[in-house]
């Protein structure tokens, strides 16, 4: 600095010193953030995508890790389940589960959705069934993959699907801000979505 | 008579005073912080409170006191003519239980593993006496067996009952370390005993 820019200077530090400290503050937040524009800190969200996934692919979200394998249109399965009408059948997707977490899973059926099926009531399956001996299960323990076989009632006179689209849902183990304990919270966003065929086996047993 | 502050001093102790408030408040900060990370978590300060005892003797849980009789343990489990095989083992705890002053249900059954696993009861059959599935009566002992499915390779087994079920917030729970070692498997199915009333 010159000996001319001196007082100058001296001036304008003066003058800044004489400023409110919110003023000074608000100046010094406008230039941080003027500068974060040259780093991307102005570019817009982006919104966030669904994943997508292939059949035979593991899928990890969070207590579990998924893998897809069919599915499938089934007539009569008694005296496993029984249909409401006899014009129904069931869609049935089939999946391998494994417990990753470290305790016992229950609520089976929150781990798969399906959708835009004509002529089912929700996108939750009604049973889940354990392939190993064809038992209506709820639990699955860790460290234990299991086949299951998850199952929707689909009216007889919708339109049969030729594929169907899966969404799978995943929980990230995090603080409950309600209860102060660590608990395993459901994501608002599926983890990955798969659009799978489905076989038509209806009239084979 | 003191000397006047210079006109050029005045507003730099005010900046100099400012980020002493600045560095004050973060000093406050800082030390709530670390009182927070220092004092237990919630899921800590309300766990379950673990009431230990040896296989065979009577370990007292608030409202009911339970024994281990014995472990059982198979490839198969047979239950009404059906066959559950597993890719795990079969783990069959018979156990004593007695109500306290007030009629009891079991609603928390599970094996707890050395590595820090827990394996609820099995749900591939129906259990006579946990989940819910019998009414314990005060002084009336009750012998009944609890199945459960574990990975083949666990170790370090105990078996814990409660009350309640779910978090089991500060509630009393079993944990009786089962013998240890590998599991000795029955080569035969085994079927799962009825619920007796013990002398």
């Amino acid at each position: 600095m010159t000996t001319a820019n001196r007082p100058a200077a001296r001036k304008l530090s003066a003058r800044l010193a004489e400023q409110p400290l919110s003023r000074l503050a608000a100046g010094l937040g406008a230039i941080v953030l003027a500068i974060s524009g040259f780093f991307g800190g102005l570019e817009p969200t982006q919104v966030p995508t669904t994943p997508t996934a292939v059949l035979d692919q593991p899928i990890d979200a969070g207590p579990w890790r998924v893998t897809i394998i069919g599915s499938r249109l089934l007539g009569d399965l008694r005296p496993l389940v029984s249909l409401s009408d006899e014009d129904n059948h069931w869609l049935v997707v089939q999946l391998t589960v494994e417990v990753i977490a470290d305790e016992t899973w229950t609520g089976l059926d929150s781990i798969v959705r399906l959708s835009g099926v004509d002529g089912i009531e929700s996108a939750r399956p009604e049973h889940v069934v354990l392939s190993r001996d064809l038992t209506k299960v709820r639990r699955l323990h860790p460290g234990m993959p299991e086949k299951l076989s998850l199952l929707w009632e689909q009216q007889g006179d919708a339109v049969t699907p030729l594929q169907v689209e899966l969404f799978i849902a995943g929980r990230t183990h995090r603080l409950d801000s309600l209860t102060g304990r660590m608990e395993w919270k459901p994501e608002d966003e599926p983890r990955a979505l798969l659009v799978v065929p489905v076989e038509d086996r209806r009239e084979q047993k | 008579m003191n000397a006047p502050v210079s006109r050029h001093r005045r507003p730099l102790w005010r900046i100099w005073r400012g980020m002493g408030s600045v560095a004050l408040t973060l000093l406050a900060l800082a030390i709530g912080q670390a009182i927070i990370a220092a004092t237990p978590d919630v899921d800590r300060s309300e766990r379950p409170f673990l009431k230990s005892g040896p296989m065979g003797a009577e370990v007292d849980a608030r409202s009911f006191t339970a024994s281990v009789v014995g472990v059982r343990s198979s490839r198969i489990i047979k239950e009404r003519g059906v066959e559950h095989d597993t890719q795990g083992v079969w783990v069959v705890v018979k156990v004593k239980i007695t109500a306290g002053t007030e009629p009891v249900l079991i609603n928390y059954a599970a094996l707890h593993d050395g590595r820090g696993r827990t394996f609820l009861a099995t749900d591939r059959l129906r259990q006579p006496i946990a989940d819910a599935a019998r009414t314990f009566q005060p002084g009336i002992a009750v012998e009944g067996e609890i199945a459960f499915e574990v990975p083949a390779d666990t170790t370090g087994l105990s078996l814990r009952l409660a009350e309640s079920s779910g978090a089991r917030l500060m509630d009393a729970t079993t944990d009786v370390a089962l013998p240890p070692g590998p599991l000795w498997l029955d080569p035969q199915p085994v079927t799962l005993d009825p619920p007796v009333v013990s002398s």
